[in-house]
């Protein structure tokens, strides 16, 4: 009999029925009083879900299958799963007061954070092409839709439009390639694809051009050049807290589904795909630092950034021919930079003004101008981008240093001196524009009529000023005791043989 | 006790880092730098308490954790431990640090009037970093605190430093942070060589795993990161931008401690762990150095501003420390140890002079004074002294260093003593006609008849340095007894390759 096995999959049932009970919740009852409560249902679904992860990953059992395999709970899905509850718990924290004062606070939000990170956590956890498909769809819908909805806002309309006309055209891409892998091997299912796929001792042809076009797919989504045009113009016109949440999650879920893909069934023939990953993470990482440097707004510079940032968690992977192991590092190092990343986000988010009559919109903090004396008007909140700054710079002791220092010894040990190299010139280019950042709020006196403007009518948002210490906290925290993560990681990749 | 005299180095790291972190609750800005000065005496309290612990006869490295010495379990997935050691050289370094912090401190007492608790925070941090950094025997340890040593140190430049601030904090960070990133590719090749962290284990491993090619690279890229800390000719281009603005207290920890951390890399990883590399480019090195020696001295006889004077006199006197490093040499070695102490002290006590000059004139080009001598007769008497120290006068500090460094030199190349001696000649040069320009002849302006002569607290923070100025020129053997079976363990780790080589080909 067929048993689908709800257990595997109960930490996303439990977030899904969250995002449900949100959407009845708002239709139900139509008192303020209960709207604004909203999100403690959002929390609920989440902790719920985080308890459950937590508790597997701590009994550390063998691989669950699910729903005839093809679904499966493993150490990667549930570590992909920390991530993407962590960012969407900060995304719905930051919330309320941001979309309020821009006259957009809807049950929908909620749902829509939720359902994404419904998707991105069954992408990590599916074994089988068309449920990964549908989980792409699901995650990228929603975030389609989260990028517009501040809907009377032109530039977040262009930002929602854009990034769903691309997405479909890369979407296009993931599908065409896992026709070819399906045309290769005869199977949707990843365990029997390695299978077919091991019987040759060199990949067919056909499941070479398949596994190209899904990585192409997937660099899209994770935001890899030459995939990333729409990153710095969907990134700047979303509302501010929803590029923290997409710049993050959708990292995780993609580089946990590519590491599954080709650390699974095509681990066997790595050097087939592993040249083509070579080259996407050494320009990434080239491009996505060289168009940082050129921005004055700190929001594009930051979504340069966050490309550069997918450039290094690939150099994991594109040497895991050579080091199994370096693959853990990508997945350790998109945990990580979900938390330094969001928090410089949010930063950006709470720096700035809610809607006035010239900005009817708001302003979000996204000039550097907007940034100069800080450090004098807000001396903590100066110190706190500056601890995520530096984690984005890649400097001891947080973090972000030790994420690269993984992924680089990751490359070193598996002979790809090269790529770490790329790496680290790359990381030397990025200090370059973090450092501004700082140099801006430490150095530079307040402008006239900026200072007015800062810190005069500037509300402080107490739940964005939380999600920015939070991130900057655990920041700090995972760059000194990183312990059972690293772990974790590893082990995900080693289940996956 | 014992128990816990293996954990001072963790102490004295640590107690600053944490300070730091509690004032930042602190609301008073003269609380706060009370504070902070309290913590620095404690740390100096405590480094004095591992001079005295540390047993010159005993194993080299001392202040192990653990019962293997390799401390303890810190990232277990990448067989990274927190493991602390201190040698006769990391002593020396340690107490250094201690000896200037308090001093730095003090100085600073009204010169830093914006932000004062920033500024002891920041200051606390470096401190913590910079020892952390001499009792790190675990080298990713050592890189972190390297690195973290970093953004306090910019941050301490580039907020109260003079008006060209944002420039010299900005260069320093860059120049510093690409060879850190060399040096970071080095460090993951030498795990990925040895598989493993451990300074001791690797410097007894990789010497013999890694081939020359590979090694020439390795030690390139250490190299680099700490050549430009030294920093060596050409890479010393950040060195006078930083000095010159950076408060007083910042340019003492600059040139009294960060320059140190370039030839103590080279003591601690660089020689020992590609040893044969050191051999092959020993030519190369010995040249940059006399190139600095000879360079240095010459463009601070051509400064008119004394901060940028006794700057580039460093560059000249970290020369002669490489350069008794290279000569593979005991008495070399261990003479550039004492000179980076010597540097230390002397370099630090005459930015801490100029900077009281500067306070009350707001000046401090060699032109603008005159005549001093008479107007502030106690601080001429100490400026004296201390310049007596910095050009080598026998009997005082200076001498013993140099010597050593020259006598390892003659040793070892009869034309790099022979140029080096002439470093030393111009050295007396310049100090001597700094010393004229300022303190004889005539008062150049009315108000600076009226320059007020050092007050207590200016003296206070002089006192330490000119007793120490004069007991290590007549006791040198406090620092050079400690040091020495460090040194020799370093000297020897070199030369038995040179040996080897020899006997391959005759």
């Amino acid at each position: 009999m067929f048993n689908p096995n709800w257990q595997a999959i109960l930490p996303a049932l439990l977030v899904l029925g969250s995002a449900m009970a949100v959407l009845a919740l708002e239709l139900v009852y139509r008192r303020e009083s209960v709207r604004a409560r909203l999100d403690w249902v959002a929390y609920a679904g989440i902790a719920a879900a985080f308890f459950f992860v937590l508790r597997d990953i701590r009994e550390g059992a063998a691989p669950e299958k699910a729903f005839g395999y093809s679904v499966v709970t493993d150490h990667l899905s549930l570590f992909v799963a920390i991530a993407v509850l962590a960012a969407a718990a900060l995304a719905i924290l930051q919330a309320p007061d941001y979309l309020k004062a821009r006259g957009v606070y809807r049950a929908e939000y909620y749902a829509l954070v939720l359902l994404s990170a419904v998707g991105m956590m069954l992408l990590a956890q599916a074994n089988e092409l068309i449920t990964m498909f549908l989980c792409v769809e699901l995650l990228s819908l929603s975030i389609y839709v989260l990028t517009g909805i501040t809907r009377r806002d032109p530039r977040s309309n262009e930002a929602a439009v854009k990034y769903f006309v691309q997405g479909a055209f890369a979407t296009g891409f993931l599908l065409y390639g896992m026709a070819l892998v399906y045309g290769a091997t005869g199977q949707v299912h990843l365990h029997e694809i390695g299978r077919v796929l091991r019987m040759h001792a060199a990949l067919p042809p056909l499941a070479v051009a398949g596994v190209g076009l899904m990585i192409a797919g997937f660099a899209f989504k994770v935001g890899a050049v030459p995939f990333h045009a729409w990153v710095p113009d969907v990134y700047e016109g979303a509302p501010t807290i929803v590029t923290s949440f997409m710049s993050v999650a959708v990292k995780a879920a993609g580089v946990g589904a590519l590491v599954r893909i080709l650390m699974g069934p095509f681990g066997g023939d790595m050097e087939a795909w592993s040249g083509l990953l070579w080259g996407i993470a050494a320009l990434t990482i080239v491009v996505g630092n060289l168009g940082a440097i050129a921005q004055r707004s700190v929001k594009r510079m930051l979504a340069f950034s966050s490309v550069a940032h997918t450039g290094y968690a690939l150099v994991g992977l594109a040497a895991a021919p050579g080091n199994r192991e370096a693959a853990s590092s990508s997945l350790f190092y998109v945990f990580v930079y979900t938390f330094m990343t969001l928090g410089a986000f949010a930063f950006v988010a709470w720096a700035g003004r809610p809607p006035s009559p010239a900005h009817p919109h708001g302003r979000d903090a996204e000039d550097i101008s907007d940034f100069a004396g800080l450090a004098r008007t807000r001396p903590w909140a100066a110190a706190m981008m500056t601890i995520l700054m530096v984690s984005l710079a890649g400097i001891p002791p947080t973090a972000g240093f030790l994420g690269k220092f993984l992924l680089f010894k990751g490359a070193i040990d598996g002979g790809y001196l090269w790529l770490a190299v790329v790496g680290i010139a790359g990381s030397l280019v990025s200090l370059w524009y973090y450092l501004r950042v700082v140099v801006t709020m430490y150095v530079h006196e307040p402008e006239a009529q900026t200072t007015e403007a800062t810190s005069g009518t500037q509300v402080s948002d107490f739940n964005i000023w939380l999600a920015v210490v939070l991130c900057a906290a655990l920041t700090l925290f995972f760059g000194v005791r990183p312990g059972d993560y690293i772990d974790i990681a590893r082990m995900a990749v080693e289940h996956l043989r | 006790m014992d128990s816990l005299t293996p954990w001072l180095p963790t102490i004295l790291t640590f107690l600053p880092a944490a300070a730091a972190l509690g004032l930042t609750a602190v609301r008073s800005d003269t609380a706060a730098k009370a504070a902070g000065l309290g913590v620095s005496l404690l740390v100096l309290a405590g480094a004095v308490a591992m001079c005295v612990a540390f047993d010159p006869a005993g194993p080299a490295t001392q202040f192990t954790l653990g019962d293997d010495g390799k401390g303890f379990e810190w990232i277990k997935a990448l067989e990274i431990r927190y493991a602390t050691g201190v040698d006769g050289i990391a002593l020396s370094m340690v107490a250094l640090t201690a000896i200037l912090c308090p001093l730095c401190l003090l100085c600073s007492w009204d010169a830093i009037k914006d932000r004062a608790k920033s500024f002891v925070v920041a200051f606390l941090l470096l401190e913590a970093s910079m020892i952390g950094v001499f009792c790190a025997a675990d080298l990713f340890l050592f890189y972190v605190f390297w690195e973290a040593m970093l953004i306090p140190m910019v941050l301490i430049i580039g907020i109260w430093g003079g008006p060209r601030r944002v420039y010299a904090a900005v260069k320093f960070f860059i120049f510093t942070m690409v060879g850190s990133l060399a040096m970071l590719l080095a460090v993951l090749y030498c795990y990925h060589a040895s598989k493993t962290f451990n300074i001791a284990d690797l410097q007894a491993t990789l010497p013999g795993r890694v081939e020359l090619r590979t090694q020439i690279w390795l030690f390139t890229a250490f190299g680099l990161a700490f050549a430009i800390k030294v920093p060596l000719f050409p890479f010393h281009t950040w060195l006078p931008d930083a000095h010159v603005e950076a408060p007083t207290a910042g340019s003492v920890i600059l040139a009294g401690v960060l320059l140190k951390m370039g030839v103590y890399g080279f003591l601690r990883l660089a020689m020992p762990f590609f040893p044969h590399a050191a051999v092959e480019l020993a030519g190369p090195v010995v040249a940059l150095s006399l190139v600095s020696i000879v360079f240095g001295a010459l463009m601070s006889m051509a400064q008119s501003d004394i901060k940028k004077l006794i700057a580039y006199s460093s560059v000249s006197h970290l020369g002669f420390c490489m350069l008794g490093l290279f000569t593979f040499t005991v008495a070399g070695v261990q003479g550039a140890v004492l000179q980076m102490v010597n540097h230390g002290v002397s370099t630090g006590a005459l930015f801490l002079l100029v900077g009281i000059l500067y306070e009350r004139a707001h000046k401090r080009g060699t032109d603008d004074f005159g005549g001093l001598a008479k107007v502030m007769p106690v601080y001429a008497t100490v400026f004296m002294i201390i310049t007596l120290s910095s050009i080598g006068l026998p009997g005082l500090n200076g001498f013993v260093g140099e010597f050593l460094v020259l006598a390892g030199a003659f040793a070892s190349s009869k034309a790099a003593g022979a140029i080096a001696s002439t470093g030393v000649i111009l050295g007396a040069i310049y100090m001597l006609k700094l010393y004229r320009d300022v303190f004889f002849g005539k008062v150049t302006a009315p108000k600076h008849e009226k320059l007020r002569d050092a007050n207590t607290r200016e003296l206070a923070t002089l006192a330490p340095l000119l007793a120490l100025v004069v007991l290590l020129g007549i006791v040198p053997a406090l620092v050079l007894d400690r040091t020495e079976p460090a040194v020799k363990r370093v000297v020897e780790a070199v030369r038995g390759v040179k040996q080897v080589e020899a006997r391959v080909q005759p």
